[in-house]
């Protein structure tokens, strides 16, 4: 990065690429579903972070700013879908409705098979929420971040990080209660 | 804990314990595309070194122009002003 930085020489660009793509493609895939949109997101990182060179401080870690670029884009990519509808039963494959059913069954029951199947119905349900709602729970639940990490990546208070990951819960926790209401 | 909470903690558990896709390399000509958008995509800082550089003729013509139409009356205004000023008295 220091050597982009002083000489924008596309071989140091190239293996700043290589080098940070898995941190950043994992880290954009556990948010988005869309695998057209991870590549199109990381890809838009690292040109943010590229074209943001200048504010990046030398003495500091490159990946939790290069999480907070990415995090961000996602943040906006969530915004710009505007199919926050409600989910409905219907909607839902053979699987994931299966998934659904296994969550009134003990955690030992459960097939292995259904855990992403899990993952597919929770980010649809997170889906029906706000950017920021989605951002928070994701980042608490399934990224198991602390409260102080997700204030650090996301730049809101900790006070705000408690205050949106509980109001978001609940939303998720009604978002959950209709499917099960449009359970035939 | 409330049913839906419960079911709701499984579920996140299960959701945490999905394999996701390794990916370990970046897939061909990844790195290529983004250079070539980062050199297509001007940086917003010279963006605006351009807008200020563009509005300078902008900003002088539109100056002069003023000082044209408004030109005469200001050196008498400023006298009076300065005047006015003058005579009010600073001290009681």
């Amino acid at each position: 990065m220091v050597s982009w930085r002083e000489t924008g020489d596309p071989v140091s660009g190239r293996a700043l690429v290589d080098a940070m793509y898995p941190f950043v493609a994992a880290l954009v895939r556990r948010h988005v579903a869309d695998l057209g949109a991870i590549e199109d997101l990381a890809q838009q990182t690292f040109v943010r972070c590229f074209s943001k060179a200048d504010q990046w401080k030398p003495d500091k870690p490159l990946e939790p700013w290069l999480a907070r670029i990415a995090l961000n884009l996602c943040r906006d990519y969530f915004r710009s879908q505007r199919s926050r509808r409600e989910l409905r039963w219907t909607d839902l494959s053979e699987k994931e409705q299966a998934a659904m059913t296994a969550t009134a069954q003990t955690s030992s029951l459960a097939p292995e098979s259904l855990h992403d199947e899990s993952r597919t119905v929770l980010l649809r349900l997170l889906n029906t929420l706000s950017a920021d709602d989605r951002m928070v729970l994701s980042l608490l639940h399934l990224e198991s971040q602390t409260t102080d990490q997700i204030a650090e990546l996301t730049g809101w208070s900790r006070a705000l990080v408690k205050v949106r990951a509980f109001r978001a819960r609940k939303k998720l926790r009604l978002a959950f209660e209709r499917l099960e209401n449009t359970r035939p | 804990m409330n049913p839906i909470d419960q079911r709701l903690e499984i579920m996140t558990d299960r959701a945490r314990k999905a394999v996701l896709p390794d990916d370990t390399r970046s897939p061909v000509g990844f790195a290529t595309r983004v250079l070539s958008r980062v050199r297509r995509e001007p940086n917003s800082a010279s963006i605006w070194l351009k807008f200020s550089l563009a509005s300078l003729p902008v900003a002088a013509t539109a100056m002069i122009a003023c000082l044209f139409c408004f030109g005469i009356d200001l050196p008498r205004d400023v006298d009076q002003l300065a005047n006015s000023f003058i005579q009010v008295p600073l001290l009681p």
